[in-house]
């Protein structure tokens, strides 16, 4: 083996390593203002890598519009629109924050942000809080006076109560939750019921025994009760505190983040520093909630939420949630070839995640952008579908576009080019 | 008009080379025929400089 193959073959285990001993553990929810690296007032954040005003797509348009009018940053749309093409109001990716967020990822001053922290080496990641079910959210770029309302509840009621009883519990070990979830049918993106009712046993008591008022208290819990996906959000922020110590090794050429805005789908590599690849975002396959919503109707792939991917969660490990096959009117059969099909691009396993319908065999983890452009095989990513103009209208999955993995290829040949001569 | 004659190779027993994807290797073997399943896919870039690159870094 070359000199260089040698080079990148140590950097990406250790890549690899770091990604594996990561312990990410949910410490706390908080205003974004009061927690998040950077944020000011009249931030407002979204998913995937940055992108002009003009050029987003609807459910981010209207995701930033709706944030904006919540926050009191403007009293119309037209004054939000305004406002941001003068740079009063202001946009960036969820990603330069060391945030997450799933759907369009809006997160302004106000949204409480679940905090998470990687025991392993103390650093943290930050994931604005699940909205509960339902087809209209914030996140899906859907706004109204009852979005907005819930928006409310959740920052002064909900926000609070969790918040003291994660004070009461302490750290709620995220690995373990994954682990166990992955062997009750979930794969951790479009499915992580069992992992929400993992946290929801682990936090009953200490909720049940809270001295704040009992309505709040029983409203909470009801919401997340409701709230199957709850956890989804706090598995994304794991992943990014997971990654984020795995970035910037010298010849790694291991993925340390994916992410869509509905217009790109942007790749960042661990010895690529900051530099998003992009490429233009597919459409997803999948199953559409009405008999009246199609194709035409969706918008492209959106969302943080394939930071799991990147950690070898959800589309990587389809035959754990056999019941999301559904979605694409899959088998388990065919689940399991995309899995092994996923072991082919990626450098690792990972012992913690073991799927029961492959006999225990532990996920596929670490995309290597090598493999990737040598095998032509493409991240498969579960996921929603969003109506182009705002709203959840589905859930399948698609995959990452090569452009991206080919330009961050030749820029990772043209970085080891000119340190090695 | 004349009347074709069935081809020889329906007229004995099936041995099969799948090539590639195995979901026809799998339809096959569902009907009881043997098949050897080989494992190949078409270069993924027929871009020359990614191929010379991917030669120097896997």
């Amino acid at each position: 083996m070359s000199a260089l193959k040698t080079l990148i073959e140590d950097a990406n285990a250790k890549t690899l390593d770091i990604i594996l001993r990561g312990k990410p553990r949910l410490i706390d929810v908080a205003p974004a203002l009061n927690v998040v690296p950077g944020m000011t007032p009249n931030l407002i954040m979204h998913a995937g890598p940055a992108i002009e005003w003009d050029r987003m797509c609807g459910p981010h348009k209207n995701g930033v519009t709706g944030a904006a009018l919540w926050e009191g940053l403007a009293s119309t749309p037209e004054e939000a629109d305004q406002k941001i093409r003068s740079g009063e109001i202001l946009i960036a990716p969820c990603h330069h924050h060391v945030s997450v967020g799933a759907g369009a990822g809006i997160i302004s001053a106000s949204t409480p942000m679940l905090v998470v922290e990687n025991a392993t080496f103390g650093n943290r990641a930050y994931s604005c809080i699940s909205e509960g079910g339902g087809l209209r959210l914030l996140k899906w770029g859907a706004y109204d006076e009852t979005v907005f309302k819930n928006l409310t509840w959740q920052a002064k009621v909900f926000a609070p109560v969790l918040s003291k009883a994660l004070q009461a519990s302490g750290p709620i070990d995220i690995r373990n939750i994954i682990s166990r979830a992955v062997e009750m049918g979930d794969e951790c993106h479009n499915r992580s019921v069992a992992a929400t009712a993992q946290f929801l046993k682990e936090m009953y008591a200490y909720l049940v025994a809270l001295d704040m008022p009992g309505e709040d208290v029983k409203a909470s819990i009801k919401f997340l009760v409701e709230s199957e996906h709850f956890l989804l959000h706090a598995i994304m922020a794991a992943a990014k505190a997971m990654l984020v110590p795995a970035e910037g090794i010298d010849y790694s050429t291991i993925v340390t983040a994916m992410s869509r805005n509905g217009v790109d789908f942007g790749i960042k590599v661990s010895s690529l520093g900051d530099q998003w690849f992009t490429a233009p975002a597919n459409p997803v396959t999948g199953l559409f909630f009405r008999a009246e919503w199609n194709d035409s109707n969706a918008a492209p792939d959106l969302g943080d939420s394939a930071i799991t991917e990147v950690i070898g969660l959800g589309g990587f490990i389809q035959p754990a949630a056999p019941t999301v096959t559904q979605y694409v009117q899959g088998t388990v059969q065919q689940a399991i070839a995309n899995t092994l099909e996923m072991q082919e691009i990626c450098a690792a396993s990972n012992p913690d995640v073991r799927i029961p319908a492959m006999d225990f065999a532990p996920g596929p983890i670490g995309i290597d952008i090598r493999k990737v452009v040598q095998t032509g095989i493409l991240p498969l990513l579960d996921t929603a579908i969003t109506h182009k103009e705002g709203g959840l209208i589905g859930a399948g999955e698609v995959r990452a576009p090569m452009g991206c993995f080919e330009a961050a290829l030749k820029a990772f040949g043209q970085k080891v080019a000119g340190a090695q001569a | 008009m004349t009347e074709q004659q069935p081809s020889p190779l329906f007229e004995q027993t099936l041995s099969v080379v799948n090539i590639g994807i195995d979901l026809f290797a799998e339809t096959l073997r569902q009907q009881s025929v043997d098949v050897v399943q080989v494992q190949w896919s078409p270069p993924a870039t027929q871009n020359e400089d990614l191929m010379n690159l991917l030669d120097s870094l896997l």
